[in-house]
């Protein structure tokens, strides 16, 4: 209640924000630019593909879905409550978000133990690689903490979050609905702001280089030094 | 009819004394790098045998390769579509397991072992961990039918083979085998080309090598499981995939490729092919009994007038139409008939040719005594001790015509250059050998001069490059005066 | 609400300070005009207040300027709190005379708009009948279908006319059924009792002041007539004690999980031909045969 208090919510969630959205957009572009090579999801499946399975598979498909529920909260709150206005659909919703982010946990962990147990996938782990699993493991245990203890949050996150991260996006910060959450809570939102600063410097840039446009190109692809680039699409 | 052209090779089987010196060649060139120690992109197979990575032809554990299930071309593994659901993990990709863990030899400890009674030993150890490591399999673990039990009886090209003839391939005293010298057959349809997520992988227009673009994989991995010959492989430090170049530096300076110049039975062929790209998807569509000559009927005769004329309206250079007509390529592959895909029926359309291998005089049995000559000089191809279905199953696409053609036609050249220089068979007997294999005196003669009396420029018509074409079209030369150059400006390492 | 939401209160920043001087200057321009004192005084001090409508938790404000002088006010105003500290007897009179319940420290409080809320009760204070009067609650007894009616606001069925967030999302009640309602705020069985009843609650729900709530029911702010039900709600529910909140997270937990190890036992059908190994099978099988 003091002071201190004060100037340090105004740093976790009116300053951090906006230092870490600046990391992101400066150092990804500029490690794209600057270092093509660089971005790469890096995988392991080629050391080991078994335990690969059980960590990666669940692991995607839970974040995806998690994370696809905070965009969505983020962007359509008012249908998101005008869907959880029946209490069975809440509870549908709840439920799935816990599972898929109990997936994800589960995912995470063996991707983790994968890391800590194989000693040719520890040859190719790095110390960024631990630091984004530990704010990844604390993000998303968070998160289920957040869901199994504060409930519902897929009712108050359009409620409250989505104003504040709108109040962010007007540059008008304004943090009073979340001051004075729980500290699952703000835990959670602040560990997302380190997330998004770290982002660049991971492997997690693969998520930015999502090969979308192979689904509509043709399967061949020739390119020819003679003829301009234009021309050196397709077979 | 939309021409171009493709640097194609012929490995001819009945030369290969598997030797491997074109897998070092290649080695020491291109793989000797953190993370590629496992890789070869030249490499020499028994055959029988279950190759590297072990069981690579059989496609219903790897997924490599085309498949038609509805008449529509698709890729066995992951193509548009299901790449969305198998990016995280692909479901169809062999892991390092499957081909070998790289290891060498603790041999500091030779020097630095304290004193003992025993003599100190090179231990193994792990070239990705450096941990010591029980050797389980390399590089040419099943070579010369070592570990046959296991590996030759297991190669999926027996398929198809009475039990007689299965027993008679490793039976002691009649086992035979031959060797199989593979590299990226830089094919006409490549499925890793078509199943790379980012685009990253490509034909060159100009001669059809199949190359990666290194700065735009992504290690989404898709292209080592579509690849059916295994022939695209993933660095496991830098995390992107790498394959055969085709050492393109050295033939875009007039150079064979190293695997090529340093082979020493001078089994290797290298020249330009004139295709036809229109067809191409045509081609890899057609029935399993049409694949072989519907992929021949693409390459094109470069003497004939119009398809120099359509070759030089889509911008192919005089020089090479001039070296496609000289290529040693296309006559073992369209006129003699001679050079056959490997597995066409992956429908990548390979554009590597073998010449299949004349295989060892059977043995006659009268009663208990064992007699290593037939009765007839040269035997015939079907009682040859590789059994005729198998090297169909490995070159034929599963049809035994195709092979026991250039089979006869080798044979035929063998009867005929006996009449010549020995004498023993008359020259009637010879011409109608020649007659009967679909040959003549003067083809037999061709085919005698490029097989065994081959020069470096016979077996290697390279076309030159037209680099200097090239970069006038892109750019101006001066613009990289004084600049630092072009390329990678910092070594390619993992991740940041 | 009570003292401990009144340290939470006091926990709140004000938006406009937040990302420093510039914000603070445009906002404070803007200030000071009687309109904005009315919308403060109604945003901040309506559910404990009135002015001529008699005792909520705080004491009537009609005429408050008669009782001390202005500079007081403006003290108290500002720190509540720091007056209590400092044992100023009129204040703990207030304090034992709302039950012992502090004034919260007002987010955006300063001695400007101080001011202009004392100039603001001075005048309401002579009219007849100020827009501060209070929600007049009837007192006739609640009937079956105001506790239908609440309780189908309470969990969302039916929408709040202005958008707010149905009371579930955070707020859990006795006898809910299903799941439960939220954890993010209060259990609300007892909430009648705790808030001394029907005038007190309605005043408070008018214009919650709990720093969570406040952000958003300032926008969306809940209509007499939907208070009235609630209240209904509130009122029978009280009269029953509270759950035991742990089974309905039990409950929660273990479909979270049940459907979990569903998902991964459908991922490992869905992926069954998956590649696992070649040569090692290989070896194996066939030690396995000459073994035999």
């Amino acid at each position: 209640m003091t002071n201190a208090q004060f100037y340090l919510d105004d740093l976790l969630f009116a300053v951090l924000p906006y230092v870490s959205f600046s990391l992101f957009f400066i150092f990804t572009i500029h490690r794209y630019v600057r270092r093509t090579f660089s971005y790469s999801s890096l995988s392991s499946q080629f050391l080991e593909n078994q335990y690969h399975f059980w960590g990666l598979v669940p692991f995607h498909y839970g974040i995806l879905a998690v994370v696809s529920g905070h965009i969505i909260g983020f962007l359509i709150p008012q249908g998101v409550l005008l869907f959880n206005s029946q209490p069975l659909r809440l509870y549908v919703l709840e439920v799935s978000g816990l599972i898929f982010g109990l997936m994800t946990l589960v995912g995470l962990m063996s991707a983790i133990s994968r890391r800590l147990t194989n000693s040719k996938i520890r040859e190719v782990t790095s110390w960024t690689d631990w630091i984004l699993f530990g704010l990844l493991f604390v993000q998303v245990a968070g998160g289920i903490s957040v869901a199994l203890f504060h409930p519902w949050g897929s009712s108050w996150f359009a409620a409250s979050a989505t104003p504040y991260l709108w109040s962010l996006i007007k540059f008008k910060p304004d943090y009073t609905y979340i001051a004075a959450m729980p500290f699952m809570v703000k835990l959670h939102i602040v560990n997302a702001w380190l997330l998004i600063a770290f982002f660049p410097f991971t492997r997690l840039v693969h998520i930015l280089v999502i090969p979308n446009t192979y689904l509509w190109r043709k399967p061949q692809v020739v390119r020819w030094y003679s003829r301009p680039a234009s021309a050196g699409k397709g077979a | 009819m939309n021409v171009r052209s493709q640097v194609a090779m012929v490995f001819h089987l009945d030369k290969c004394i598997g030797c491997h010196t074109c897998s070092i060649a290649c080695k020491n060139i291109w793989t000797d790098r953190k993370g590629t120690e496992y890789m070869w992109w030249n490499n020499v197979e028994t055959k029988p045998g279950c190759g590297y990575p072990a069981k690579w032809e059989d496609q219903e554990k790897f997924s490599g390769g085309w498949e038609m299930p509805d008449g529509r071309l698709r890729l066995k593994s992951t193509g548009k579509g299901r790449i969305v659901f198998n990016i995280f993990h692909n479901p169809h990709m062999p892991s390092m397991d499957d081909y070998y863990e790289p290891w060498t030899y603790d041999y500091q400890h030779l020097f630095n072992a304290p004193e003992g009674e025993d003599q100190p030993t090179a231990v193994p150890i792990s070239m990705v961990t450096g941990e010591l490591i029980n050797i389980e399999s390399g590089p040419n673990w099943d070579d010369d039918l070592s570990g046959s039990p296991v590996y030759a009886e297991n190669d999926p090209n027996l398929a198809g083979l009475s039990e007689e003839q299965r027993r008679q391939l490793v039976a002691i005293e009649r086992l035979v085998f031959f060797y199989f010298p593979r590299i990226c057959n830089h094919c006409l349809n490549p499925a890793c080309v078509a199943s790379c997520p980012s685009g990253a992988l490509y034909k060159r227009g100009e001669d059809g090598i199949v190359l990666l673009d290194q700065k735009r994989c992504r290690a989404w991995r898709a292209c080592i499981a579509a690849c059916p010959y295994k022939k695209v492989f993933f660095n496991w430090f830098t995390g992107k995939s790498e394959k055969c170049i085709l050492c393109f530096p050295r033939v875009e300076t007039g150079q064979a490729p190293a695997c090529f110049h340093s082979c020493v039975g001078r089994i290797r062929y290298l020249g330009v092919l004139l295709y036809d790209a229109e067809r191409v998807e045509a081609a890899a569509r057609s029935s399993q009994e049409d694949l072989i000559e519907a992929h021949r009927s693409l390459i094109l005769d470069p003497n004939d007038p119009e398809v120099m004329a359509q070759a030089r309206a889509n911008g192919i250079h005089d020089s090479v139409i001039e070296s496609a007509r000289k290529s040693p390529v296309y006559k073992f592959v369209k006129v003699w008939k001679m050079a056959l895909p490997p597995h066409i029926e992956f429908r990548t359309l390979p554009m590597l040719f073998y010449v299949p291998p004349m295989a060892p005089v059977m043995a006659v049995k009268e009663g208990d005594a064992v007699d290593h000559v037939s009765g007839e000089l040269f035997h015939d191809i079907d009682e040859s001790r590789v059994p005729m279905k198998f090297l169909a199953n490995l070159l034929g696409g599963g049809h035994e015509a195709k092979v026991r053609y250039a089979l006869r036609k080798q044979k035929a050249v063998r009867w005929y250059r006996r009449a010549v220089t020995v004498g023993d068979v008359d020259m009637p007997t010879a011409e109608r050998m020649l007659r009967e294999a679909d040959s003549s005196i003067e083809e037999a003669e061709a085919i005698y001069r490029l097989t065994s009396l081959c020069t470096f420029e016979d077996r290697f018509v390279i076309p030159p490059a037209h680099r200097e074409q090239a970069i006038e079209m892109l750019q101006d030369p001066m613009e990289r005066k004084e600049s630092a150059g072009f390329g990678f400006l910092s070594g390619p390492t993992r991740g940041l | 609400m009570k003292t401990a939401g009144g340290t939470h209160a006091q926990r709140r920043t004000d938006p406009c300070r937040v990302p420093g001087a510039v914000f603070a200057v445009l906002l404070t321009a803007a200030s000071a005009s009687g309109q904005e004192a009315a919308d403060f005084f109604r945003q901040n001090c309506i559910s404990c207040h009135t002015i001529g409508g008699g005792r909520l938790t705080g004491p009537d404000l009609k005429d408050v300027g008669k009782r001390k002088d202005r500079a007081w006010h403006l003290r108290f105003l500002q720190n509540p709190q720091a007056m209590i500290d400092s044992g100023d007897p009129y204040v703990l009179q207030l304090q034992q005379q709302a039950r012992g319940q502090v004034m919260p420290t007002i987010t955006g409080m300063n001695t400007a708009r101080a001011e202009a809320l004392l100039g603001l009760i001075e005048a309401e204070s002579k009219l007849e009948k100020s827009q501060f009067v209070g929600l007049q609650i009837t007192d006739r007894p609640f009937t079956a279908e105001d506790y239908a009616e609440g309780k189908s606001l309470f969990v969302g069925a039916k929408r709040l006319a202005k958008a707010g967030p149905a009371c579930i999302s955070c707020h859990t009640l006795k006898d809910l059924g299903g799941l439960g309602g939220g954890r993010l705020g209060p259990d609300l069985s007892r909430v009648f009792e705790r808030m001394e009843g029907r005038r007190n609650l309605g005043a408070w729900l008018m214009a919650p002041v709990t720093p969570t709530m406040q952000p958003i029911f300032k926008q969306h702010p809940l209509q007499p007539e939907e208070i009235l039900p609630l209240l209904a709600v509130f009122e029978e529910t009280a009269k029953q004690g509270s759950d035991d909140v742990s089974v309905a997270l039990l409950n929660f937990f273990f479909l979270g999980l049940g459907g979990m190890v569903i998902g991964l036992v459908s991922i490992d059908a869905l992926w069954k031909g998956r590649f696992r190994a070649v040569r090692r099978p290989l070896l194996m099988e066939s030690a396995t045969r000459s073994g035999r």
